[in-house]
């Protein structure tokens, strides 16, 4: 009888899961995806090189994003989110060449080096990825005790 | 099931992460908000001519006056420039400013003055023959090192290349006139033209001398000639031969011999004229 209702509320969990997912995911998609794309094709250095490095990158990212958000109470899900804020670290200091970008135009360089700025926005998947690690293992250590009432008689 | 509450340390992570996206992208505003208003003041500046360096070339130097920068930004602008002029390989001189750094809502002007060693050029034989007969090619080069403090440091890099004319374009010689001395001997003046295309200023003494067309090892010798001409100028003088009437045949080609001495340097041509 108590099934039913179990596999309801499993159902909208899941189901809220992907709806967030969906929402992470149209951040990321503009984060990870658009964004760099049109500052590469706007400053004329979007190579296929570089497109492939967005899109792998962003094909990581998304499903990272969707394990993660998917099973957040599971180990995999902490897996998932430990790997997505390394991956998303990597990837920003990948495409922005190490905080150095080169861009020509008729017989003029313009180099640009922005090192504690992509510290700055590499810190902030960093600092998620900690958050999450803290949670699990606070989570672990304080699981709520279920009383159950004993009825003698 | 009973709730669990967060913990304090989930608590600082959460407020961690705001502040740092916080500040990102107060900083990505305040960068994009000062990078916009540099440029834009360089652009309108650029545009109606206010702030346009000017560059003048006095034979020895080079300067870039009247630089004006104007930080409108929020953050210190820092400047350091530097240039270099080559001709042809050879690089003539090079200078540079020390890091200028101007505060948020201030302007600086900057002058920077390049020395051209010409000497290296006139060592060069080769060279000197091309910049005195020949049109040849400077390359300017510059570098532009600016960068929003501390967060952003760009560096622009460039040149442009310009072809500078012949210093001694067109040069010719041509009899002018042939009067008697005395009964043995004529005074034979050959005019001499040319145009300084270059912007270079050419300061030297012509020696002329002009072999014997009868006798072997004799040379006539002109006085010679202080040349003095700046850019664009079109420089016309005389050397004048004492020469006995026998030497001059009407229709034929005699050659000239000639020495310019250039900043304690020596080039040594033939030229042919008719008489």
């Amino acid at each position: 009888m108590l099934e039913a209702p179990k596999k309801r509320n499993r159902a909208l969990m899941y189901a809220g899961r992907a709806i967030q997912a969906a929402i992470f995911l149209a951040i990321n998609y503009a984060i990870f995806f658009v964004a760099p794309s049109l500052f590469f094709s706007m400053t004329g250095l979007l190579t296929s090189e570089i497109a492939a490095t967005i899109s792998n990158y962003f094909m990581i990212i998304a499903s990272l994003t969707i394990l993660h958000l998917l099973l957040k109470d599971h180990v995999i899900g902490l897996a998932s989110s430990v790997g997505l804020g390394v991956v998303q670290a990597l990837y920003i200091y990948v495409i922005t060449e190490g905080g150095v970008l080169t861009v020509s135009y008729s017989g003029f360089t313009l180099t640009l080096k922005f090192e504690p700025l992509l510290y700055l926005m590499m810190a902030l998947p960093l600092v998620n990825m900690v958050k999450q690690i803290s949670d699990h293992l606070s989570r672990s250590a304080a699981q709520p005790i279920e009383m159950v009432e004993v009825v003698e008689g | 099931m009973a709730g669990v509450e967060q913990p304090l340390t989930s608590k600082g992570f959460r407020l961690l992460s705001i502040g740092l996206t916080i500040t990102l992208l107060l900083t990505l505003l305040t960068l994009a908000y000062s990078a916009y208003e540099d440029l834009a003041y360089v652009f309108e500046g650029l545009s109606a001519g206010e702030g346009a360096p000017q560059l003048s070339v006095n034979g020895t130097h080079i300067t870039i006056s009247k630089l004006t920068f104007a930080n409108r930004g929020v953050y210190p602008l820092s400047i350091a420039l530097s240039s270099e002029v080559m001709l042809e390989d050879l690089d003539l001189g090079s200078a540079s400013t020390a890091e200028i750094i101007i505060p948020p809502k201030t302007q600086r002007q900057i002058e920077l003055t390049l020395p051209i060693n010409l000497t290296k050029a006139y060592t060069d034989y080769n060279l000197l023959k091309t910049i005195l007969f020949n049109a040849t090619v400077a390359t300017f080069k510059v570098k532009v090192d600016f960068g929003l403090r501390p967060l952003v440091a760009a560096s622009l890099e460039g040149g442009f290349s310009r072809s500078i004319g012949a210093a001694m374009d067109g040069l010719t010689f041509r009899l002018q006139s042939v009067e008697p001395l005395n009964e043995t001997h004529v005074r034979a003046s050959i005019e001499m033209e040319f145009t300084n295309r270059s912007p270079l200023a050419v300061n030297g003494v012509l020696h002329a001398s002009l072999p014997s067309a009868r006798q072997t090892n004799l040379q006539y010798t002109a006085s010679p000639i202080e040349v003095s001409a700046k850019p664009s100028q079109h420089y016309v003088s005389q050397l004048t031969f004492e020469l006995p009437i026998e030497e001059l045949k009407s229709g034929v080609w005699y050659a000239l011999e000639l020495k310019f001495d250039i900043l304690s340097h020596t080039y040594k041509w033939r030229a042919g004229f008719r008489v």
